[in-house]
């Protein structure tokens, strides 16, 4: 900061900082001088002549983004030789520029358009001068049309001042002056990929490829221009960690996860990763490995953020949780920090729902998930019934609660209508997994799996570790198409399922009342049509694979004690509770209910996510503010010179140590988890791979003139 | 070396003499109380760079336009002298690093300079062009306002000189100086060089020198101005020009200014849109005006956009270059009407109003294809039994095919041949 200085401009006597531009200083008080090349993150250069003005007393013009406000300056901004000059500059660079303007994607968003209207068209009879240069689109992620560059240079001081990476710069071809890439390609020319370049651009000379920009379209610009956050149903704040995972800070990593989710490590193993399903690494190679760091963040909890977690005083209020599932233990986490007390009514013997009962143990480490449960409980006033199934969810209003959460999941696996599906030998995956938890399950030698689900996958797997010798796997769709993630699908492969994809199984056969095997054959295109699967089978392809069990994988629906009817929630079809609101509100009022159970099997993080909307949208119900957000983790200084790495773009997605084969399934009680992730040297490779979209946000957004207007003359 | 101009009384040897340097002390140094080639006070520099540390004295051989041979001059007539007062100047700010900026072609260095190598332009008559294109090599002008001082070569106290202002230091610590300025003029005879007191006009200049009523005159080159009155310019320390240049009636005022604001083009650093643009606008009009495609307007056209350039562009050579162009309109308008209303170039320069219009008499070709086969420039249409024909955009008129031709049907066109405009038989014209 300097001193306080005082000019006028335009007749309006102003206040401003001394180490101000008179641009700057004009603009914060709603007086708007045409800019172009300036840029409130870049250091100006005064090149495009269009922030000129007068000052009296000074022979010439001024350029105002260059020059700093002084004591008693007098500036003209609609001088007259000032504002021909702007026209001139103006008609100057549409020479070079394409005259039709609606076929550009940047069309109504445009700068140099914006400006050339405001100071208006001269009609000036000028030779058109066009950039004889053919669209770039060979690079990742950006595309250049450089044909409309006017050459402000605002991507150039972005890639070299502000980032330090300088992967495109001037040069001069064929006698004219352009902005080219500093190399034969962006990834050669070590481009980061931040797309800084892409924000500051006033024309539509630098974008990102139509599909990037199609899915961000519609977005905020926090949203749009940070897709990991924005896929993560919990909008847990990647960057964030992963900057804080490279700066070596794992726990303050740890803390930025759990200010969004109550159970980071356990996601570390399994979540679904839908922020790498939206990171934009896909389009250099593969995505961020980004649930590795968070497990290995997780790993490093010091527990320093239980400190700053907030807990409100005791409301006197009192919620009933059914089901301990993670939305019900979510809820319980939040609405007891919230100063409510709550009880959680578990039917099963422990807490933890799909992540004990639906994921092994070879998957999820016990002790991971009981360490985060008993963090949930601690200190918090929260009452666990377990083996207590509730009949009634809106009974529990009248038995003292003022509400009720109702998270009861998707626990009964689906038998589908087929020839020989009560055969011994038959199982369904819920049960299945639920007995492989308690130790109960046992499969024959030859097992064969249908559907190809992640769940399914699970299935193969535990069948495998309970000594099958082989495990087949028959699902409709194809093989690039499986619900199963690319990395599961992986897993099954790797201990040796035979998958069989773009199959139905039209029936079971038994021999003297146990399984046999499952007639499984080919099929064309499939749809959905009313809820139903409509496909075409193909005559001839049948074939039978023998098997002395089956278990079914094609899904779960909720688990509506005994009588559905008796629940007391308005349900729809196939049992699933109805919504009727966006937080989570059923027909009943005081009774939310949230997770798999409403939305069908979906995942952990998105069963998280939505409770904690819901218990937000409870304790407004109960008075309170509704707010559970929380900053645990250190303020973070987001750098945004992030300097050259060799060979970046080519960096590949870092793998994590998993434990061999033979020996992860044969000794899998034994030898731990079967995905050891990442450690210190394998998290820092990974870390360093993140583009680091975030840095984008922190650009200041490009401002039209008719931003201006508001508090001026 | 150039000639040295035979002025008679006009001369004053005073910076460029044989005679030996005198004995400078730095304080001799801090009386430089005039602008230096950047046009900056050089006093006030020596004085802030004589207060701090680390000061830089960088000694500017390289701002002058590419071909000038004014820097090239300097070093070679009065070496000696350039050295003596850089190396007062350097011991009266305590300079700890001496840089050359300097041409291939010249090798003057005072002892412990490190020298580097540049291409001249005098767009680097701006300090802040000069301190970049040392720092990243990159030609560039660069911000440089009240707001942005400059912070001297890599932010260090430095003081810049060109050969001019070192010639002009030794001048002053000697006995009778007065103030004179070195001038290259150009002739239809060649160059030379002379030393004129300050306020000397142009025209005595040029008389002196025998260039008498000349058709036109510029004073300095691509960034100087034509002007119509030579008499009343005079010449100053500060002035932006090295040289003056006389045109005779061999030379035409539309090809010297095409070639000046092509010249223009090809040293603007291309930074900012006004001079960017403004020179290749410029160039392309004047280009047009020789080649005969000149429109009235397009005078119009320099008119309106060159004041404006040259108040507005962001550096000293886009407000100049501009400012040339403007000038040749105003000293050369009836030549430049001449190529663009009479299609005509009195010099006899632009060989567009020049070119020999060959034509096939229908009457005499036989369609043997002698003419074909000679042609380098495949100009020449026609096939067996039809009567040939020379492509008028493709032909440059060498004439070869008319010694080719056995008929003696090729011929130049006075306009009373008539030609078939398609391919047409032998005898059916």
């Amino acid at each position: 900061m300097g001193e306080k200085v005082t000019l006028t401009i335009d007749g309006r006597v102003i206040t401003a900082d001394s180490e101000q531009t008179i641009l700057q200083a004009a603009l914060d008080h709603g007086i708007y001088i045409p800019h172009l090349c300036s840029h409130d993150n870049l250091h100006p250069t005064g090149s495009c002549r269009m922030c000129v003005v007068r000052q009296e007393g000074v022979e010439g013009l001024v350029t105002s983004c260059i020059t700093k406000c002084e004591d008693g300056m007098v500036i003209d901004t609609h001088d007259e030789t000032a504002e021909n000059v702007r026209k001139l500059s103006c008609d100057f660079m549409f020479k070079t520029h394409p005259a039709e303007c609606t076929g550009c994607p940047k069309y109504g968003k445009c700068q140099l358009a914006s400006i050339s209207q405001y100071v208006g068209d001269t009609g000036r009879k000028l030779k058109a001068n066009p950039i004889n240069v053919k669209a770039d689109t060979e690079n990742p992620i950006i595309l250049h049309e450089m044909y409309r560059c006017i050459l402000c240079g605002r991507c150039v001081r972005a890639c070299e001042e502000l980032r330090g990476v300088g992967a495109i710069k001037f040069d001069k071809v064929d006698g004219r002056l352009r902005v080219v890439v500093n190399g034969d390609s962006l990834i050669h020319a070590n481009c980061r990929f931040c797309t800084a370049c892409v924000e500051v651009c006033p024309t539509g000379s630098i974008r990102e490829h139509k599909e990037i920009m199609d899915r961000i379209e519609g977005r905020t610009r926090e949203d749009g221009y940070v897709p990991c956050r924005f896929g993560c149903p919990a909008h847990i704040d990647v960057p964030r960690y992963i900057r804080f995972i490279k700066q070596g800070n794992y726990a303050q990593a740890n803390a930025t996860v759990r200010e969004k989710v109550p159970f980071p490590h356990s996601l570390g193993y399994i979540c679904v990763h839908d922020c790498e399903s939206e990171c934009k690494h896909a389009y250099l190679n593969e995505p961020v490995s980004i649930r590795n760091l968070k497990r290995f963040a997780a790993e490093h909890d010091d527990g320093e953020w239980k400190k700053r977690a907030f807990h409100k005083p005791a409301t006197g209020k009192k919620i009933a949780v059914i089901g301990g599932g993670p939305a019900g233990l979510t809820a319980a986490y939040y609405g007891a920090k919230l100063g409510h007390s709550v009880t959680v009514f578990e039917a099963r013997e422990k807490l933890g729902g799909q992540l004990r009962y639906g994921i092994p143990s070879y998957r999820l480490p016990r002790e991971t998930l009981d360490r985060e449960i008993a963090d949930i409980l601690e200190g918090n006033d929260i009452t666990v019934k377990t083996g207590s199934e509730v009949a009634n969810a809106p009974s529990l209003l009248k038995e003292g609660f003022d509400a009720v959460f109702v998270s009861v999941g998707t626990h009964d696996g689906v038998r589908l209508p087929i020839p020989g599906n009560d055969l011994d030998g038959v199982q369904v995956n819920t049960d299945f997994l639920r007995r492989f938890e308690t130790g109960e399950a046992s499969v024959g030698k030859h097992v064969v799996i249908l559907g190809g689900g992640n769940v399914a996958v699970d299935c193969a797997g535990a069948a495998f570790r309970l000594g099958a010798e082989t495990v087949d796997m028959a699902c409709l769709e194809a093989y690039d198409a499986m619900t199963a993630t690319d990395e599961e699908r992986a897993w099954a492969e790797e201990e040796g399922v035979v998958l069989h994809n773009s199959r139905t199984f039209p029936e079971i056969q038994g021999e003297n009342g146990h399984v046999s095997g499952v007639v499984i054959q080919k099929v064309g295109n499939f749809r959905k049509e009313n809820g139903r699967m409509v496909f075409d089978k193909l005559e001839g392809t049948e074939e039978v694979l023998p098997a002395d069990t089956v278990i079914f994988a094609v899904g779960q629906r909720p688990t509506i004690p005994m009588d559905p009817e008796a629940f007391g929630l308005e349900l729809t079809h196939g049992n699933y509770i109805a919504s009727k609101g966006d937080h989570g509100e059923t027909s009943v009022e005081g009774v939310w209910a949230v997770g798999d159970a409403v939305t069908g099997t979906r995942s952990v993080i998105s069963a998280i996510a939505f409770a904690r909307e819901a218990i937000s949208a409870i304790d407004v119900y109960l008075g309170g503010d509704g707010c559970i957000e929380e900053h645990l983790a250190d303020e973070q200084v987001r750098d945004p010179h992030i300097g050259v790495i060799e060979n970046f773009g080519e960096l590949k997605r870092t793998a994590p140590r998993v434990v061999p084969v033979p020996e992860r399934v044969r000794d899998w009680q034994t030898c731990g988890p079967m995905d050891l992730g990442f450690d210190d040297t394998l998290a820092s490779c990974e870390a360093a791979r993140c583009l680091q979209c975030d840095l984008r946000c922190d650009l200041k957004p490009q401002k039209f003139w008719n931003d201006y207007t508001e508090g001026g003359v | 070396m150039m000639k040295t101009a035979d002025l008679r009384d006009l001369a004053a040897w005073i910076m460029l003499t044989d005679a030996p340097a005198p004995d400078l002390s730095p304080e001799s140094a801090k009386k430089a109380d005039f602008l230096n080639r950047h046009g900056q006070n050089l006093k006030k520099q020596i004085e802030d760079a004589a207060s701090r540390e680390e000061a830089v004295l960088i000694i500017d051989l390289v701002s002058e336009e590419p071909g000038s041979g004014f820097n090239a001059e300097l070093t070679e007539r009065a070496g000696e002298r350039m050295k003596a007062a850089a190396a007062a100047l350097a011991g009266a700010i305590g300079a700890e690093k001496i840089i050359v900026a300097a041409p291939e072609d010249i090798s003057w260095a005072p002892e412990g300079a490190e020298i580097v190598r540049l291409e001249c332009s005098p767009v680097l008559r701006e300090d802040s062009a000069l301190f970049h294109i040392l720092e990243t090599g990159e030609l560039r002008s660069c911000p440089l306002d009240r707001a942005f001082p400059s912070q001297g070569y890599k932010g260090l106290p430095t003081v810049t000189v060109g050969a001019e202002d070192l010639l002009r230091l030794c001048a002053m610590a000697e006995p009778g100086y007065t103030e004179t300025k070195i001038v290259i003029i150009r002739t239809g005879d060649g160059a030379s060089v002379a030393e004129v007191p300050t306020g000397t006009t142009v025209g005595e200049l040029l008389k002196a020198a025998g260039a008498d009523a000349p058709k036109g005159v510029l004073a300095g080159g691509v960034t100087g101005t034509f002007t119509r009155n030579p008499e009343s310019c005079a010449i100053g320390t500060g002035s932006m020009f090295d040289s003056v240049r006389a045109f005779g009636e061999k030379d035409c005022m539309a090809d010297q200014t095409a070639r000046l604001m092509k010249q223009a083009l090809d040293l603007s650093c291309r930074k900012c849109v006004l001079c960017r643009e403004g020179s290749w606008h410029m160039a392309e009009i004047f280009k047009g005006i020789t080649e005969g495609k000149g429109k009235k307007e397009d005078l119009d056209m320099v008119m309106d956009i060159g004041p404006l350039i040259t108040a507005g562009a962001f550096c000293s050579f886009g407000q100049n270059m501009a400012a040339c162009a403007v000038s040749s309109v105003e000293c050369n308008r009836e030549e430049l009407l001449t190529h663009i209303v009479k299609k005509k170039c009195p010099a006899g320069v632009c060989s567009a109003f020049s070119k020999k219009t060959y034509v096939i008499d229908p009457a005499k070709c036989t369609a043997c294809g002698d003419c074909i086969d000679e042609c380098d420039e495949m100009a020449i249409e026609g096939k067996r039994k039809f009567i040939h024909m020379i492509d008028q955009d493709m032909c440059t008129s060498c004439g070869k095919c008319v010694s080719a031709c056995d008929e003696e049907a090729i011929v130049v066109n006075n306009g009373s041949v008539k030609v078939p405009k398609k391919l047409t038989k032998v005898g059916k014209f």
